[in-house]
């Protein structure tokens, strides 16, 4: 047995807490899989139905943007960093932004911290429906998820209006937004909140009657919470467990000091009340657009941007839809960071999750896998290789063929 | 002789049934499409009408991979063969009259062996393509088949009973003034579920549970046998449909007597197909506002909740008849 | 946070401004003091590990989050005897991120056993340059080294 066999096995020993390593029925889930969305490898070994181990592999979506951070300015860093994740942009760029901002004294207008709250949880909406369609889809329940990524698709007409994007929103900017709020949006906004809030109404009565969907959720990834919690879950998977914990009442940024969200927890620890849970929040979000929305004083939403920003360490987090997105920055006092470290929510989630398909079967694995609502695209970034700017892979078919039938040939 | 061929082959035996099941995988997808408020398929044909014809020519001009260590005679030629089950099935089907092409006194014992058949086919397709996927699914395929066999055989004694014989033709003829359907409700109920559970449709498609084993048994084929085998399931499903027409919702025949025999033929292709149709869109709908469940709810669902219910049609058939 | 609990642990330099409470230890100590700030002072969630590459040493900073504060243990290491004891056992889930230090610093946690493996970079990255977030290398030299060799 290899070095790496062994560490995979411990590694499979600490997060599972499982007994043995056999071989016999390995099952690979991935790196492409029809549940997967992105590109990610778990091994999963069966005795039978019953999961027996799972042993994740990361790192196949891996683009070193930590490393192409380096070599930008602030500015360019910011729209560097919102690539990151193709869901959760808007709170990639805010965390990144913010800590940045705590380097320096800068005032951020009143405005535009409203702003700020109103897209995050526009964000969080949209990431928690996609989420949700994503469980239909995962239980074979695929009428439910059309519907929902329909119904979505409100929300993401909101964000392109008041952003210009549906996605990649490039909105937030050092001291502010990038631009104020189109004339008259609450006429969108209230109409497409109230149509929203009464489909999670006639959602939550579905999942908590349709019979198919309860047996497959309930009491499935159950995990003590005294376990569980010493791993840092992050985000709904850890309120879930029944922790009160939120980055927006913990540490309150942008306008979450004046409208206060409240935060649900739920004490069953399973993906049944993931689901719950998730949907209280849409509707705990949708009240806070409304809120902003009717309160939001004048002025400014951006102040000049400075250069160079002072030297120092700072940390930021924001609760994105998936939970605590961390950012680190170290400046020297130039026009670039020397270092940005970035903690995504899966990262700190993938051990949880292993952690909860102990004793689960094979049916379970992308109900509980996909709980935690991974986003391996997010977890993955980091350092190397691809920094862009025209220096491309100087690689032709032929030669990746030559490489991969060598590699193959070396490892096998 | 010549028209007897004719009959097996082209109409109403193999060809018209290949066509309804084009129609039918269709109709699955629009209706599907429709529910969950898409288009569907769209261009070919009128409102995409001929989309899994070209699916299927498609498939069929597509490269064959044959994995390594799979058995490749059984990988090549079980597909077509696994093709033939339904297919014969469907010639025991009585669609112009009475009596199906091939029917006989007892056929329908010979239906139930070829929906056996049917699983044991997949199973060795599963098990010569190889792969872990194909492994654990015809696990799955085989624990449920012998989940739903005994609620299915119980299910179909119940017209068989109020028709007092074996063959189909004497239950079709003995429904001409009233169905079985509404003497053996429960019966065709149980019988749509085991449907469900053969076609590996939602809530039992656990044996291709794309989210867990990727196509399950299917996952290693592709081109022609994999061509041979979409078309197969969907002529199961048109077999099986037709079978709860002529079970339990009085086949093609008409109360009413018609002395034209052109017409004749006419009026009763149209009766069976309205009510084959009907018969599918019910397993469409039932299909698409349901999750998958797994394989051990599934056993206990089929075991505890079906079979139990069958008994007592069978009992309250036998006291009050 | 409790400014007297932190004054318990003797000879570190702890300076604190806003909600950043910096804790600068040996590497020596940093069980220890982790261990501390677990037991002693009931912080939970360890939000993250850095590495930094300040040029001859590699900065290591333990972010710990504790009722609206960052508490942030930091050491450094030499890079000539760049190894560390591994905080697994104390925090469970210290395990992917030193991982992740691991990979692309090239730090060795005792005691946590991915080490030696790859979590982040492909498996076929050559063994014998720097890991990536390293100064000794760019990013051009290691796109050579991936595959013009």
């Amino acid at each position: 047995m290899s070095d790496k066999d062994q560490a995979e096995e411990k590694l499979a020993k600490i997060s599972t807490g499982l007994i043995q390593y056999s071989p016999e029925g390995l099952v690979p889930f991935g790196p492409v899989h029809p549940a997967l969305k992105e590109p990610e490898y778990f091994k999963i070994i069966l005795e039978g139905e019953k999961i027996v181990q799972v042993i994740p592999r990361i790192g196949y979506a891996h683009r070193g943007i930590e490393r192409a951070l380096q070599d930008r300015n602030w500015i360019q860093a910011i729209y560097l960093v919102e690539r990151i994740c193709g869901i959760c942009s808007f709170s990639h760029s805010l965390a990144f932004v913010q800590t940045v901002e705590s380097l320096t004294e800068l005032e951020i207008p009143r405005r535009a911290r409203y702003i700020r709250l109103i897209i995050a949880e526009l964000e969080r909406i949209h990431s928690h429906l996609l989420w949700l369609g994503l469980v239909g889809y995962w239980t074979g329940f695929d009428t439910l998820f059309m519907w929902i990524w329909r119904d979505r698709e409100r929300v993401l007409d909101l964000i392109e209006l008041i952003t210009g994007n549906r996605v990649h929103k490039s909105y937030a900017t050092i001291t502010g937004v990038r631009r104020d709020l189109p004339e008259n949006i609450e006429r969108h906004i209230q109409p497409a909140m109230k149509y929203l809030s009464d489909r999670v109404k006639f959602y939550k009565e579905i999942i908590n009657s349709e019979a198919t969907i309860l047996i497959r959720t309930k009491g499935i990834g159950w995990v003590s919470p005294d376990v569980a919690v010493r791993l840092c879950p992050v985000g709904p998977l850890l309120r879930c467990m029944g922790f009160k914990r939120d980055v927006r009442t913990d540490d309150p940024y942008a306008a979450y000091d004046e409208i206060v969200p409240d935060v649900k927890t739920s004490t069953d620890s399973d993906v049944h009340s993931l689901l719950n849970l998730r949907l209280d929040e849409i509707e705990d979000s949708i009240r806070m657009v409304l809120e902003a929305i009717t309160s939001i004083p004048t002025g400014q939403v951006k102040s000049s941007i400075p250069r160079a920003i002072p030297r120092g360490d700072a940390m930021g987090h924001v609760e994105a839809p998936r939970g605590e997105l961390f950012y680190f920055v170290r400046s020297e006092g130039g026009n670039k960071p020397v270092r940005v470290k970035i903690r995504t929510p899966t990262l700190a989630n993938i051990l949880t999750a292993t952690e909860m398909l102990k004793g689960h079967t094979l049916a379970d694995v992308p109900v509980v896998l996909t709980g935690m609502d991974p986003c391996f695209g997010c977890m993955d970034r980091l350092t190397i290789i691809d920094i862009g700017e025209g220096k491309r892979w100087q690689i032709n078919g032929e030669e990746l063929r030559r490489y991969g039938i060598e590699w193959y040939n070396k490892n096998r | 002789m010549i028209n007897w061929i004719f009959q097996l082959l082209v109409f109403p035996g193999l060809t018209f049934f290949v066509w309804i099941a084009f129609a039918f995988e269709w109709l699955e997808r629009k209706t599907a499409a429709k529910i969950q408020s898409r288009v569907g398929p769209l261009t070919a044909g009128p409102k995409g009408f001929l989309q899994p014809v070209a699916d299927y020519f498609k498939l069929i001009f597509k490269e064959e991979i044959i994995p390594r260590n799979s058995d490749k005679f059984v990988f090549l030629f079980g597909p077509p063969l696994y093709f033939s089950v339904p297919a014969i099935g469907a010639a025991f089907i009585p669609i112009l009259g009475e009596k199906g092409v091939l029917s006989h006194s007892y056929d329908l014992l010979f239906i139930l062996f070829i929906m056996a058949f049917s699983v044991l086919m997949a199973s060795m397709l599963g098990y010569a393509a190889g792969g872990r996927y194909s492994t654990i699914s015809i696990g799955r395929l085989v624990l449920q088949y012998t989940s739903y066999e005994v609620p299915l055989i119980l299910s179909i004694l119940a017209p068989a009973l109020l028709a007092r014989g074996l063959s189909l033709s004497k239950i079709v003829s003995s429904q001409i003034s009233h169905w079985h359907v509404f003497y053996a409700p429960i019966s065709f109920a149980v019988f749509l579920i085991v449907s469900l559970a053969e076609l590996e449709k939602p809530p039992f498609d656990i044996p291709s549970a794309k989210t867990e084993i990727v196509a399950g048994w299917m996952t290693e084929f592709s081109g022609r046998p994999l061509a041979y085998i979409k078309l197969t399931k969907n002529l199961n499903y048109v077999f099986l449909s037709s079978l709860a027409t002529t079970l339990f919702l009085g086949g093609p025949l008409l109360p009413i007597d018609v002395q034209d025999e052109f017409l004749k033929t006419i009026l009763f292709l149209l009766v069976f197909l309205i009510k084959t149709f009907s018969v599918g869109f019910l397993i469409f709908i039932i299909k698409s506002a349901l999750a998958r469940i797994k394989i051990e709810q599934a056993t206990s669902l089929l075991w505890v909740i079906t079979t139990p219910l069958s008994f007592l049609q069978l009992l309250l058939i036998v006291l009050f008849r | 946070m409790s400014e007297d609990k932190l004054n318990e642990l003797h000879n570190l330099k702890i300076n604190k401004e806003k909600n950043k409470i910096m804790i600068e230890t040996s590497p020596a100590d940093i069980r220890d003091v982790s261990r501390f700030i677990i037991e002693k002072m009931g912080v939970k969630h360890l939000t993250a590990i850095t590495g930094i590459d300040e040029g001859e040493k590699i900065c290591i900073i333990y972010h710990f989050w504790s009722e609206g504060n960052f508490i942030n243990i930091v050491t450094r290491l030499l890079k000539t005897e760049l190894k560390i004891e591994s905080i697994t056992d104390i925090v469970p889930g210290a395990l992917l991120y030193e991982a992740e230090v691991h990979d692309m610093l090239g730090v060795f946690f005792h005691g946590n056993p991915l080490m030696g493996t790859h979590l982040l970079l492909p498996d076929t990255y050559p063994e014998d340059i720097p890991p990536p977030l390293r100064k000794e290398i760019t990013p051009e030299e290691i796109r050579r080294r991936m595959l013009l060799e």
